[in-house]
């Protein structure tokens, strides 16, 4: 009898042991970090170019002439990020939007960028990247008044030059 | 011995402050830009585009005669004549000219029927009877 029951104990030692790895696989985890530095950024993003135009301009006209046409600079920048300051390129004028194009001193002014486009957010999906802010820059000019300019006859045709805008962030 | 130990300590400051710097520039030294391109554009006249208003001396038959002609805008107009069909040439230039509008019917002046004196235009006609030698003229104006 008390050779039956230590073989009983023992077989159910046995299958006791056997279970867990009959029934279904074990887990265990173990904790790492991600991580990443963001550097935000900002690049050009128009896809046509921008004119101001001032139209016609007669010499001597008595009044300032404003743009006919001005110009948005779009940019897309990271997420949620705005450039701090912009200014223009010192090639064809100043960096405060001063030139002179045909003899005639023009001065041009940005506006402050407005979000014209909010980005997308980035997902877990595959390629889930989102997409940037598009943010504009409206820019604008205005000619003085009086100005002789320079032309040879009684009229010179459209002419025209290549301004920058320059975000900095 | 000496010269080795105290080459060493100098070096790896020198590597310490060269890796502080490089990672530090990006944001201790020249903020980043981006640019954009647009155009500036503008047409130029030098001269009013078209006079309206001008005056000439008045050198009626005078073969030959030189008509100054003085415009509003100060520029020089073509002063050739048109075709007038035989008629003399008007020393006259384009443009339209202020005027009252009255009106008379057998020698009597009649009350003005519009007293608006401004731009406009204006035809006269004159029918002549040749047997009786009547006028019938009519003045029109809008």
């Amino acid at each position: 009898m008390n050779k039956l029951l230590a073989s009983l104990l023992a077989s159910a030692a046995l299958l006791a042991t056997a279970i867990p790895a009959a029934q279904g696989a074990t887990t265990a985890s173990n904790n790492f970090t991600v991580t990443v530095a963001l550097t935000s950024q900002c690049k050009a993003n128009n896809d046509s170019t921008q004119t101001v135009d001032f139209g016609t301009y007669e010499a001597f006209q008595v009044g300032a002439q404003a743009s006919l046409a001005d110009a948005n600079i779009e940019f897309k920048c990271t997420r949620g990020f705005t450039p701090a300051s912009a200014a223009f390129d010192t090639t064809n004028g100043t960096a405060i939007g001063g030139g002179v194009l045909l003899g005639l001193n023009y001065d041009l002014s940005v506006a402050a960028s407005t979000l014209t486009t909010a980005g997308t957010a980035a997902t877990s999906a595959p390629a889930g990247i989102g997409s940037g802010d598009i943010r504009t820059y409206a820019v604008s000019g205005s000619m003085p008044a009086d100005q002789a300019g320079d032309c040879a006859t009684a009229s010179c045709a459209a002419l025209s030059h290549t301004r920058t805008l320059i975000v900095t962030f | 011995m000496y010269k080795v130990s105290y080459i060493k300590p100098t070096t790896s400051a020198l590597f310490v402050i060269a890796l502080v710097v490089g990672i530090a520039w990006p944001r201790l030294g020249l903020a980043a830009q981006a640019a954009n391109q647009f155009n500036v554009k503008v047409r130029l006249q030098t001269s009013a585009p078209e006079s309206a208003f001008c005056r000439s001396s008045n050198a009626p038959g005078s073969f030959g005669a030189t008509i100054t002609v003085v415009c509003a805008t100060g520029a020089v107009v073509d002063i050739a004549p048109r075709n007038t069909g035989g008629m003399p040439w008007s020393p006259m230039h384009g443009g339209a000219y202020r005027y009252l509008f009255s009106s008379n019917a057998a020698g009597y002046k009649l009350d003005s029927i519009d007293d608006y004196a401004g731009v406009g235009s204006i035809a006269s006609w004159r029918v002549i009877d040749l047997s009786s030698w009547k006028y019938l003229e009519m003045l029109v104006n809008w």
